[in-house]
């Protein structure tokens, strides 16, 4: 969630030292790991808000930010096909650049399993905006999967040039 | 259908899947554009359930039991020696006889010598001092300790209650068990290291107990 490893673990640390602090005040209207998953979120969302990273509120559309952070599209362009840069190591870095609202929903469902109403009670937010968010984290992730593979791409091109111009 | 509609239609693909024969699935065979868009979003899903879902190391929580504990929020469980042995020792009597017959046990180790004089036998092992846990005092200790828990036990979960008596039952017959072994040879040590166990054992059972009072139960 927080792209570096040091990081996670100080939030787990934080994430179970406020778990003991605030038990008393579970109340079991929710299942605990889901209160137990909120305290948690809580925890990296006012981290990352420390740390001034750009935020995404969950019950706005993030129309505007998908317009501005996404890739220029050229109309009429073909999309480059993302397959070769969906692997482990290009995910993980897709992922750590999402917007950290887009990044939670994204995590909690695509990767843990979590469901869409279990997603709404952990975040706060309706089963909606959950389905919304995720929708758009994954549309944002294959649009930074397919600048890696157009990278991928200039990347073949240039050594396969390199290696005709060292024939020659 | 439009790639618009289509898009739309799709948003919550897989969980909801797309109806067989009907106009996205039309769309899907003659759009190459959304043909490949959906691909990779197939892709993306599939990979995303294939991520790791790593478990902290070890540090983490021995950091955060160390906070917990400088904090108070967690008590750290005493050993044997800190809720009973350490708290006869270090009453200034026990203390000092102690210290004592360790410098006692050390002397006779280290200078045989001079202690095994003409007609002495020079029988060491006879001469070394025993443990110098005081079992009475342990007992006594520890019966105070139970009898404290045992106030608090109707505020408890019964599970709980119940599982703390029956682990209690089988700790007291294994001390009593050991005890009588004592009690028939109190010089051998190996009695009286399984009667320490026994001891330790129960002591650990209401440090366990005490812990879960910390923590609110």
């Amino acid at each position: 969630m927080v792209g570096n490893p040091a990081e996670a673990e100080d939030l787990t640390q934080e994430a179970f030292l406020q778990l003991f602090r605030k038990i008393h005040t579970f109340r079991g209207d929710a299942a605990f790991s889901t209160w137990l998953h909120r305290l948690a979120v809580n925890v990296v969302l006012m981290k990352l808000r420390k740390k001034s990273l750009v935020e995404t509120s969950l019950d706005e559309p993030a129309d505007a930010e998908d317009e501005s952070s996404g890739p220029k599209r050229d109309v009429g362009a073909a999309d480059p096909l993302i397959e070769g840069s969906v692997d482990r190591v290009h995910l993980e870095r897709a992922v750590a650049e999402l917007p950290p609202g887009y990044r939670m929903v994204f995590l909690l469902h695509d990767v843990q399993g979590y469901e869409h109403n279990e997603i709404a009670a952990i975040m706060d937010c309706s089963i909606g905006n959950s389905k919304s968010q995720l929708h758009k984290a994954r549309t944002r992730l294959r649009e930074i999967l397919q600048d890696y593979a157009r990278d991928l791409a200039r990347q073949e091109r240039l050594e396969a040039r390199e290696k005709t111009a060292s024939r020659e | 259908m439009r790639c618009s509609e289509f898009e739309e239609h799709t948003a919550h693909y897989p969980e909801q899947g797309l109806p067989a024969g009907g106009p996205a699935e039309a769309h899907l065979r003659d759009c190459p554009r959304c043909a490949v868009r959906f691909a990779d979003l197939e892709r993306i899903v599939t990979a995303a359930s294939a991520l790791p879902l790593l478990e902290p190391p070890e540090r983490v929580w021995i950091a955060l039991r160390a906070r917990l504990e400088a904090e108070g929020m967690f008590r750290r469980r005493p050993s044997l020696l800190e809720r009973v042995g350490v708290g006869v020792l270090l009453e200034p009597g026990a203390a000092l006889a102690t210290a004592a017959m360790c410098a006692l046990a050390a002397l006779l180790l280290l200078l045989p010598s001079r202690i095994s004089g003409p007609g002495s036998g020079g029988n060491l092992a006879s001469e070394r001092a025993l443990p110098t846990w005081s079992f009475p005092r342990i007992h006594q200790q520890l019966a105070a300790t139970e009898a404290e828990e045992s106030n608090d036990l109707l505020l408890r979960d019964p599970a709980v209650v119940a599982s703390y008596r029956q682990s209690l039952l089988l700790v007291d017959n294994l001390i009593g068990t050991c005890q009588k072994s004592v009690d028939e040879d109190p010089n051998d040590e190996m009695a009286r290291d399984y009667l320490l166990t026994a001891y330790q054992q129960k002591a650990d059972l209401l440090s366990a107990l005490s812990e879960r009072d910390a923590l609110g139960d």
